[in-house]
């Protein structure tokens, strides 16, 4: 783990442990309410998607929430420009991972914890059911709009050798066996890279460097490409981009409305 | 006027992307006309998701509600 952890985007559980108390750490944490409340971490706050999707109720998709909604909802979290926001989940972390690119998004210094929650409280690292009082803060927020690949801009490259578009779900998905949207089965030219290749063993949310390496270049998926990540939703696919963010992929994009936007537009090209 | 046959549940809280769907799916199959089942789940997507897969097969999403716990109660009636 240690060529992981000198990244900017992990932190290491020991790391968390020592600081936990930081005036200027805040704690999220990405797993469900019913989790939240049964043990979390000392100090965290559960982090919801009504604080990093757009409110849409009849959309089939989960965009990115609007930037003013955003700065209210970090804001609330006690989020503020300086302050750095560690995310924590499980599962294999997608949906932490989902958290993280949110806040990256919005210009928020963020990181990941290195493992899951389970793999923490296993280890015996501090869990409360305390919850903390928040103090509002002032958040502004900066669009990092690099790291997001929207609609228009994927199918205007298709076909395009300096774009990979990958699909981090199932290979039954991505074949069309199981199938969600009006149409099936994937968007043209895409690469399947299916996210539980990157998630770690033991509760780490992500495998070695070695181990992420292999998984890309073994698809032909090279630092010199744009990649957009997709999958059904933006969870799956966040965490490829994270898995390629560590490995210092420079140009790596999230598709956060994933396929469940583009497989119910009937004016895009599937395949 | 249709006839609820009989009625199910399906617990998926704690799965995530696909599962809830396959498994909502998977479930639906085995049912005949008429019958009720309801799902919970913990994975907010899947509040979109198994509506969206149900709905594509003609099936009437009778309700989608939040309960105390941050556990959705999707009720799908069977249409075949």
């Amino acid at each position: 783990m240690a060529e992981i952890e000198k990244t900017e985007i992990l932190v290491s559980v020991q790391w968390l442990k020592d600081h936990l108390l930081d005036a200027g750490i805040r704690i999220l944490d990405a797993r469900t309410p019913r989790e939240y409340m049964y043990g979390h971490i000392p100090n965290a706050v559960l982090v919801g998607y009504e604080h990093i999707a757009k409110d849409e109720p009849n959309a089939p998709y989960l965009e990115v929430i609007p930037k003013e909604d955003a700065e209210k909802a970090f804001g609330d979290l006690g989020i503020g420009n300086n302050t750095t926001v560690i995310v924590y989940g499980d599962r294999g972390g997608s949906y932490a991972a989902r958290v993280l690119w949110t806040l990256e998004y919005y210009g928020a210094k963020a990181k990941l914890l290195e493992a899951g929650f389970q793999r923490w409280a296993r280890d015996g690292y501090p869990v409360t059911r305390d919850v903390p009082q928040v103090k509002a803060r002032e958040f502004k927020a900066e669009v990092n709009s690099d790291i997001r690949a929207e609609t228009d801009y994927i199918a205007k490259k298709l076909g395009d050798p300096s774009l990979v578009v990958l699909d981090s779900r199932s290979p039954d998905e991505y074949n069309g066996l199981i199938v969600q949207t009006a149409r099936k089965s994937r968007i043209p030219g895409s690469v399947n890279v299916p996210w539980d290749l990157c998630v770690g063993a033991n509760g780490m949310l992500f495998g070695s460097p070695d181990a992420l390496r292999k998984v890309f270049e073994e698809r032909g998926i090279t630092k010199d490409k744009e990649v957009a990540t997709y999958c059904m939703v933006g969870e799956r696919a966040a965490h490829s981009y994270l898995a390629l963010r560590l490995l210092g992929y420079p140009k790596a994009k999230l598709y956060e409305k994933s396929f469940s936007e583009w497989g119910n537009s009937p004016n895009l090209p599937v395949e | 006027m249709s006839e609820t046959r009989s009625a199910r549940r399906l617990d998926l809280t704690g799965q995530i992307c696909p599962w809830p769907v396959v498994f909502t799916m998977k479930e639906v199959k085995k049912m005949v006309n008429g019958d009720v089942l309801e799902v919970l789940v913990d994975h907010i997507p899947s509040t979109k998701n198994i509506p969206e897969a149900v709905k594509k097969e003609g099936h009437e999403v009778l309700d989608s509600s939040r309960m105390d716990d941050g556990v959705y109660k999707i009720v799908v009636k069977i249409n075949k």
